[in-house]
């Protein structure tokens, strides 16, 4: 497997008809005839969140522009689509809540247009689910009726399938991204990011299949004590009074966690975009070489604060996801069913939970979590949801 | 109208409209119509699974407060302006709902647009209270300005789902007072010559203008009546409560007001829209309603020599949904094919299907017509000079006379427009 | 990366590219120069210099002494900020870590590089195409870019319509209120076939600019399966993205014969012009009545100011009432670079038709001015 399919963790089916997809693109541009089906123009890539829908999109753009058609990871081709700055790959993210019309008519317009670099024009729109009405009927047109060398690809969760409207899904093929086995992930960390084989494997065993997590409670202690905090909760639950300090603790540990992450990625982008703009050179006269771009930070800077809330909000959605496979973990242990838990590492907690409360009233904990990511998603304040979660996690 | 809610209705009784019987009505020809706890009611409208059950509209927070409560809610004492925290002691099995004030803005602009079918003398106080001086519709609509109220709570409740109450009188402030007295849902009209005796007998605190404090002050002096203060003279009114405050009460007790209704100066959009009986899918009669609302704009635009560069429109589902969908022009215009035709491909392109309860179309960024820049491609098209031979026939024949070709098939059933049907004007 | 160049080369060449690149880069790269030495690409440059927004590249070549070859990648803006102060003496540019120190006489800096390996592909030079001269270039583009619309919600008219056929190189622009269209021989490249692309009507013009140096020679290249227009000239090359839309068809809008026409004076219209509209609202329009006795000009109403002015003029004709939203008008004027210009008319609804005259009282050909008017209201 080549170095940007690599990325693309536990996914051997859709790798496959991605590199198929690919070798027939690398045809086309070649001028030479492809086998009919293998490349299309509109692509909609779903899977549960953490799969790795967009790294798989990326991965696939980069094997388009690839100087060898195969996403080698080496060539400039497939270096700039993954860091994000080839010219024929647009890259929609949308920051608030929903992709604007105005938003989706320029990327239309841009779409239309031929490649720099005579391969492909790519477009990556990332949630797709999060496009407003009139934002998906001027994708539709596009979409449709795609230029010769314009390729969309769209990402979607796949538990709001619906939320991409159908006439969209009809024009698409779908790719479908499964929860990556535990061992796949395991491998990856190993391999990519130098984690010992053990703690790699425990890691891999507790993400509920989310790449992105396993690497985070793999290499940061941080991440793996706010994690035990979170599983502390359900059996910490003992006064009245502990619901509202725990509700406390699990909303100001996603936050913490949160800022943490863009805190280093906002720094990072400051840095890079100040020495863009002129700044970190010494040598008479260079301090003035940066006038005027106070502009073009402050516009990353209200960039990045509409991104930490969606961090937020996704971080504190992981901690529910993390509790609600608790509560689940109970069921399971209650039932005698030997299926994988979700937290193995806290499955004596389980056997506790299980002998002294009844399935009815750990299947009402449980809902009360999903009921709490339900209103999060909705834009209930975060503290106000979790306080009535906790409450009924308490109660029963 | 927090305050008059609050005031004896017994005394008042005798001017409320019951069953379309009420006190003589001519010389009213001001009317103040308020929507009845309207935040409340437009999310109960979305939610009708809350209808029996106290609402509360407001700031959910801990610092919020409420913006609106629904009646059920007020009886346990739930007003306006107090603290969320605070209601929900009152009222604690209330819903409490976040206010969603796009929707608001929506119903309002709807209901607006109702009352400048009637008159363009309209001066909106608030999204949900306005004025309204129906002395020129009177003449034309043959009607009397009970009449006119009872057509105005009809719509409102037919075509937004909401209740509205309104105060009929002589003078601004008598006719809002009036509609605070006989809400939720309700109708008063009081007569030119029952002014007095319908103001006299209420407390001083029922005057524009005398808050808790100079209610206090008054009653010291023995002042407690509305009679009270009209009886009083005016030097001596000015001693106990200054000058300014005794010059405007002292008229206001006399139940003299000579404010007029001064509806908004510049209009900022010109539009028709259409509540239909039934609800329908029929794109092709809806594009037949779209053609019928392009034309009255086009001819309102024409009538006031504007032009307008944004052309929108607006559909209401059967559910209430409702959707704006708009698209600028390269210039302005006032003929009623162009607007139809960016009216048409809105709807084909950026509506999803659904039955529909309301279409209109609205033009916006207007400007003053002084010489229109010709385009290349579009050699000259004859519209305007069609339109403009159809205005003229209108003028003499009436609307009816002249109507694009696809128009002379049946219309549609429509609700709103009761007969004999008013000549009205896009608001 | 260690090389050594002239300072008056290097200032030059990094001022050129560092003018194109965007203020607010949407990539930090994109704020970046990059520095190129003696790398195959560069096809005999010793260093080339180039810029990139992803619509436009630039790139020029320098000669340099290369002790080491290499890629480097620096802000452009602190980059022209140093180059632009240098004393004159040979500069000595190396590649340390993650910095590039410049050393010029006793003046000494030091830049923090960016991530070379991210900068994105610059896009090919298309095959050459054919070739003029600077200055005609140069004039072509500014009377036709004039006529290019400003509204990016409809790209076609964004741009400046390049044909080529054959010895004949036409250039049009419309942004449907006004055409203008300059016509003129140039040199096509042997093999080059008749074509025809939409090129954003700003970059052109900042290319031709730039590139239109009289006494210089001016290459196309053109490929439009790339998509590509490129312009070469001593020793600058840039590339632009071409707009695909469909432009309108305009020959058939060219009108065939008209039944007055005037000819006057340009620089007394173009002042009168702007006297009368000064009175009125900004964006009135200006009417102009001819007759065989001379020209009224008049702007403003009856509420407003207004104002009116007479001017000789040369008329043959029926007498016409005509007005026109001035600024365009007097775009046109100013666009035909003679002291005498032809109006023709054939309604006052119609477009009317402005061409350069030349001192013998002759239509100059090649350019044309197309206006539609302004329709007085009632």
């Amino acid at each position: 497997m080549t170095v940007v399919w690599s990325q693309v963790v536990g996914q051997a089916e859709a790798v496959e008809v991605l590199t198929k997809a690919a070798n027939a693109a690398a045809m086309i541009v070649r001028g030479e005839q492809a086998a009919a089906g293998g490349m299309t123009h509109a692509w909609l890539f779903t899977g549960p969140p953490g799969s790795g829908r967009s790294v798989a999109a990326r991965a696939f753009a980069a094997a388009l522009q690839c100087d060898s058609g195969t996403g080698c990871g080496e060539c400039s081709g497939c270096r700039t689509t993954m860091a994000g700055t080839h010219a024929d790959v647009r890259l929609v993210v949308p920051e608030g809540l929903s992709i604007s019309v105005a938003e989706m008519r320029a990327l239309v317009q841009t779409a239309a247009r031929r490649p720099t670099n005579g391969r492909w024009q790519v477009v990556i729109i990332e949630d797709a689910d999060r496009l407003t009405e009139g934002a998906a009927n001027a994708l539709l047109k596009a979409v449709e009726e795609p230029p010769e060398r314009t390729v969309f690809l769209l990402c979607a969760p796949s538990d709001h399938p619906d939320d991409v409207s159908v006439t969209i899904r009809s024009r698409c093929r779908g790719v479908s991204l499964r929860i990556p086995p535990a061992k796949a992930i395991a491998e990856v960390l190993v391999e990519r990011d130098s984690v010992d084989p053990d703690t790699a494997q425990w890691a891999a065993s507790v993400c509920g299949g989310h790449v992105g997590r396993a690497r985070r409670l793999a290499t940061d202690e941080a991440a793996r004590e706010r994690r035990a905090a979170v599983l502390r909760i359900p059996l910490g639950l003992r006064r009245p009074g502990d619901v509202f300090t725990l509700a406390d603790e699990l909303v100001k540990a996603a936050e913490t966690e949160a800022s943490e992450q863009s805190e280093s990625r906002d720094e990072v982008e400051r840095e890079a975009l100040k020495t863009a703009l002129g700044a970190g050179g010494t040598g008479k006269g260079t301090a003035s070489a940066t006038r005027g771009s106070a502009g073009a930070l402050k516009e990353l800077e209200r960039r990045q604060k509409s991104r930490a809330t969606r961090t937020q909000r996704d971080t504190l959605d992981l901690a529910l996801v993390d509790l609600a496979g608790f509560y689940r973990d109970v069921l399971v242990t209650n039932s005698g069913s030997d299926a994988a838990l979700n937290h193995p590492d806290h499955a004596n907690d389980a056997r506790t939970a299980a002998a002294s409360w009844s399935p009815e009233s750990t299947l009402r904990r449980l809902e009360a979590v999903l009921a709490c990511r339900e209103a999060l998603e909705l834009n209930v304040k975060p503290r106000i949801a979790v306080e009535a979660m906790v409450t009924t996690l308490y109660y029963g | 109208m927090g305050r008059s809610g609050d005031l004896p209705r017994g005394l008042v009784d005798r001017f409320v409209v019951r069953d379309g019987v009420g006190p003589d009505d001519s010389g009213c020809s001001i009317l103040h119509v308020d929507m009845d706890a309207f935040y409340a009611s437009v999310e109960i409208r979305e939610r009708p699974e809350l209808k029996d059950k106290p609402v509360v509209v407001g700031g959910i927070g801990n610092r919020g407060v409420v913006s609106s409560a629904n009646y059920i809610a007020r009886k346990y004492g739930v007003r306006s302006a107090m603290p969320t925290s605070r209601a929900r002691r009152l009222c604690p099995h209330a819903v409490f709902v976040s206010p969603t004030f796009g929707l608001y803005q929506e119903v309002s602009r709807g209901v607006l647009g109702i009352f400048r079918d009637i008159t363009p003398l309209v001066e909106p106080l608030s999204l949900d209270e306005a004025f309204l001086d129906v002395s020129g519709a009177l003449r034309r609509m043959g009607m009397t300005s009970g009449r006119i109220g009872q057509l105005i709570r009809e719509r409102v409740e037919a075509e937004h789902g909401i209740t509205c109450s309104v105060g009929v009188a002589p003078t601004k402030f008598v006719a809002k007072l009036a509609s605070g007295l006989c809400k939720p849902d309700g109708m008063l009209v009081v007569p030119k010559a029952s002014v007095l005796e319908f103001l006299h007998p209420l407390p001083v605190s029922a005057l524009w203008g005398v808050g808790k404090k100079t209610a206090e002050r008054l009653a010291d002096v023995g002042l407690e009546r509305v009679a009270d203060v009209a009886a009083a003279p005016l030097p001596r009114l000015r001693r106990i409560i200054g000058n300014a405050l005794a010059e405007h009460l002292h008229p206001l007790a006399h139940g003299y007001d000579d404010r007029a209704v001064e509806p908004e100066s510049v209009d900022k959009s010109v539009g028709a829209e259409e509540t239909f009986e039934v609800d329908h899918w029929d794109r092709e009669l809806l594009k037949r309603e779209l053609l019928r609302l392009s034309e009255k704009t086009a001819a309102a635009l024409r009538g006031r020599g504007l032009r307008g560069r944004t052309v929108s429109i607006k559909v209401r589902f059967a559910d209430f949904t409702t959707i704006t969908r708009s698209r600028t022009l390269l210039v302005p215009t006032d003929v009623t094919r162009e607007i139809f035709k960016v009216a048409c491909q809105l709807l084909a392109e950026q509506t999803p299907p659904g039955a529909v309860r309301l279409i209109g179309v609205r033009m916006e960024q207007l400007t003053q017509d002084s010489g229109e820049q010709l385009l290349l491609d579009a050699p000259e098209s004859g519209w305007r000079e069609a339109d403009q031979a159809a205005d003229r026939a209108r003028a003499k024949f009436g609307h009816a006379a002249i109507r694009p070709a696809s128009l002379l098939r049946q219309a549609p059933d429509r609700s709103g427009e009761t007969e004999p049907r008013p000549d009205r004007t896009p608001g | 990366m260690k090389i050594r160049v002239e300072r008056d080369g290097l200032a030059d060449a990094v001022a050129w590219v560092a003018r194109s690149l965007p203020s607010r880069p949407p990539v930090p790269v994109l704020g970046g120069v990059l520095l190129d030495a003696g790398s195959p690409d560069s096809e005999g440059e010793a260093l080339t210099i180039s810029g990139f927004d992803y619509e436009v590249s630039a790139t020029v070549g320098v000669p340099a002494t290369i002790a080491d070859g290499g890629r480097t990648l620096v802000s452009g803006r602190l980059l022209a900020d140093i180059t632009k102060a240098l004393p004159n003496q040979p500069v000595e540019i190396a590649v340390d870590g993650a910095r590039v120190s410049i050393t010029c006489g006793s003046a000494r800096f030091s830049l923090p590089t960016m991530p070379v390996e991210d900068y994105p592909q610059l896009p090919p030079m298309p095959p050459h195409a054919g070739e003029l001269t600077g200055e005609v270039f140069g004039q072509a583009v500014a009377q036709v870019a004039i006529a290019a619309g400003r509204d990016d919600t409809l790209p076609m008219l964004t741009g400046v319509r390049v044909e080529i056929s054959g010895e004949t190189l036409t250039l049009v622009a419309t942004d449907r209120f006004r055409l203008a269209m300059r016509e003129f021989t140039w040199k096509p490249s042997g093999d080059v076939e008749d074509a025809a692309v939409l090129v954003p009507a700003r970059t052109l013009a900042d290319a031709a600019k730039s590139l239109g140096t009289a006494g210089k020679t001016v290459e196309l290249a053109l490929s439009s399966s790339d998509g590509l227009l490129g312009l070469s000239g001593t020793g600058r090359r840039t590339t632009t993205r071409l707009l695909d839309a469909e432009f309108p068809r305009y020959r058939q809008l060219l009108p065939t014969e008209q039944t007055s026409n005037a000819i006057i004076e340009v620089s007394p219209l173009v002042e009168a012009i702007k006297r009368v509209s000064l009175v009125a609202e900004r964006g009135t329009q200006v009417r102009l009545e001819f007759t065989g006795g001379g020209l009224k000009l008049s702007a403003g109403g009856d509420d407003e100011g207004s104002a009116e002015e007479e001017l000789p003029v040369q008329f043959d004709g029926e007498p016409v009432t005509i007005a026109f939203n001035p600024g365009y008008l007097q775009d046109g004027l100013g666009a035909l670079h003679t002291d005498r210009a032809e109006l023709s008319f054939t309604t006052p609804n119609r477009p009317a038709l402005i061409k350069p005259v030349d001192e013998n009282g002759e239509v100059v050909a090649g350019y044309l001015y197309l206006l539609m008017p302004v329709r007085l209201p009632g």
